[in-house]
């Protein structure tokens, strides 16, 4: 199997044996949860285009090791027409979900793995690129699902790994066996977490040696014994619960973050890509976070539909022709299509690494993430204005089907003539949904602290800028000689 | 009747409904073309249909056939007369 259907894919998911924890409860049935089931959904599209042929070109590629065709979820980058590519992939699922997909964080974490594996094997004589290749090739064949696990709960902040008064706040190597290793911890912010086939864990900051402990990466089944899931909750989350889907906003799709409690799990020699080479760490952290700062295009594919949304929500409320909207919704895509344009550059400007990856420019990487942790806010912000105040105020769905006050609520909020009163709302209801609601964690709060929080990307900025070419540039313009 | 294999761009941001453009294409050439996947071995000639000028859609398999590129709604006529013209030519 090198590409798996839809119905394939939500199938296999129903073969997992997931400690899934929601409100309290363990999750029994995880695929069909009305609160989760969204977010498969999501993922469930990103093998069903796939398939079709309008949308292939994106969605697929050839693998360099197999040369089979396969999902470009699981492929490692062997052109900057392949980080390009990736780039609209993710532009064209934030459009055609509204939200967040889930999948590129397994990619990100696969492609950097690749990078940093040879090069520890280079460096030390370890075989790490061989064990993950291995890894890879399977990955591929099944056209899996993989979780990228990055964030430790990091505890005191100013503290590193090894002075945490609970040394559990960052995951790490508690045992080592003769055929593998057990490790104790947990990430948080797990996007996708549960509907993943496999979770990848990599360490979340540069280390010391004091802290080789916690320098560790692997891959395990996503339930493997010992995983505990916890999922998070999302604003008007339980709005899912309803018999109505209007309130919703989104009907089809939606994204889940879980917090991953590893509990002593064993994690076989096979499946270990890094054990305590600290020095190592700080470079696949950022080569990690430079290419899932490249997959934020994503916000530019949700951008879409918000703008959509607004564009239309203004001709159903009469107001399209106003100069002040229409100026208003071309700074939305003057912003949206900005975002964009950060993500096709530092695909653009990728270069080939010793291991034959491709990686993104990084600091056109963190340029972009930069603009992603401000832009959809400003553009949220030019929804709401122009969605006007019902977008918060509007009763609900089953209000308007009342037999008592339904009647006045279709009276009184009746717009032009011809405009569908249901279909003005269901318009609010995906504008607050985005954001505010549900897919708002993805759209706005994901947009600032996913892939590193702004202040991640500006140290990157100031580290990788030549500023001594730029002073040089500029003391040869005014006269000034360097020996002076 | 010649077989055309299909190719469409990725369509991440598309200025024209592709899939749309095919089903017109398809009706005006009906009698003379038929539609096949790329990779139909009948299909000498691929119709490559791709959302904007950046025309970034994967050519390099068709590099031994020939290539008709369709890049906006207004490549409909063009393309349609294009491509019967392939009939006609199988014909005489």
């Amino acid at each position: 199997m090198a590409m798996m259907t839809g119905e394939q894919y939500e199938a296999s998911l129903r073969k997992l044996n997931l400690q899934v924890y929601q409100f309290g409860k363990k999750v029994e049935n995880v695929v069909d949860d009305p609160i989760i089931r969204p977010s498969m959904n999501a993922v469930k599209l990103t093998y069903e285009l796939a398939h079709q042929p309008e949308y292939e070109d994106l969605m697929t590629a050839t693998s360099h090791i197999s040369g089979k065709k396969i999902n470009r979820f699981t492929h490692i980058h062997q052109s900057t027409d392949d980080l390009v590519k990736k780039t609209k992939m993710g532009r064209l699922l934030g459009s055609l979900t509204g939200c967040c997909f889930q999948r590129c964080v397994g990619m990100d974490a696969m492609n950097a793995l690749s990078i940093v594996t040879y090069d520890i094997d280079q460096k030390l004589g370890t075989e790490y690129n061989k064990r993950f290749l291995k890894y890879l090739a399977y990955v591929q064949e099944n056209d899996l699902t993989c979780d990228g696990a990055m964030t430790d709960p990091k505890g005191d902040r100013s503290l590193p790994p090894h002075k945490q008064p609970d040394p559990d706040m960052f995951l790490h190597v508690v045992e080592e066996k003769e055929d593998g290793i057990v490790v104790r911890g947990a990430k948080a912010h797990q996007t996708g977490a549960v509907n993943s086939h496999e979770i990848i864990v990599m360490p979340t900051i540069s280390m010391r040696e004091a802290d080789a402990e916690y320098a560790v990466s692997f891959a395990l089944p996503a339930d493997a014994e010992g995983i505990t899931y916890i999922m998070g909750r999302q604003s008007c989350d339980t709005r899912k619960l309803e018999a109505g889907k209007i309130d919703r906003g989104n009907s089809l799709f939606g994204g889940h973050e879980a917090l991953v409690v590893f509990d002593d799990v064993f994690v076989p020699w096979e499946r270990v890509f890094m054990y305590k080479e600290f020095e190592f760490a700080g470079q696949l952290v950022e080569n990690f976070a430079s290419y899932h700062r490249q997959s934020y295009a994503c916000k530019a594919g949700v951008g879409d539909v918000l703008i959509g949304a607004t564009q239309t929500i203004a001709e159903y409320n009469g107001a399209a022709k106003a100069s002040h909207v229409k100026d208003k919704i071309i700074e939305m895509n003057h912003l949206n299509e900005t975002l964009f344009c950060g993500s096709v550059a530092c695909a653009c400007e990728g270069g080939k690494q010793p291991s034959g990856t491709y990686l993104v420019n990084t600091l056109l990487a963190n340029v972009c993430k930069q603009n992603v942790t401000r832009f959809p806010y400003e553009i949220a912000r030019l929804a709401q204005d122009i969605a006007g105040g019902l977008m918060v105020t509007l009763p609900s769905e089953d209000d308007f089907k009342s037999p008592e006050v339904g009647e006045w609520l279709t009276k009184y909020y009746k717009t032009c003539e011809g405009i569908s009163t249901e279909n003005r709302n269901r318009m609010l209801r995906l504008i607050e949904n985005i954001t505010l609601g549900t897919a708002a964690v993805g759209y706005l709060t994901e947009s600032m602290h996913g892939a590193g929080s702004p202040q991640a990307q500006r140290i990157m900025i100031s580290r990788q800028v030549n500023m001594a070419q730029k002073q040089k540039a500029a003391k040869q313009l005014c006269g000034i000689k360097e020996e002076e | 009747m010649v077989f055309v294999g299909l190719k469409y761009c990725g369509g991440c941001t598309p200025r024209y409904d592709r899939v749309e453009f095919v089903s017109r294409l398809k009706e005006k050439i009906a009698k003379h073309v038929r539609l096949v996947s790329y990779d139909d071995p009948r299909a000498e000639h691929v119709l490559v249909v791709v959302g904007c000028e950046s025309a970034c859609a994967e050519t390099e398999p068709f590099k031994d056939k020939t290539v008709h590129l369709a890049s906006q709604e207004e490549d409909l006529e063009r393309m349609a007369e294009t491509l019967i013209m392939l009939d006609n030519g199988n014909n005489t």
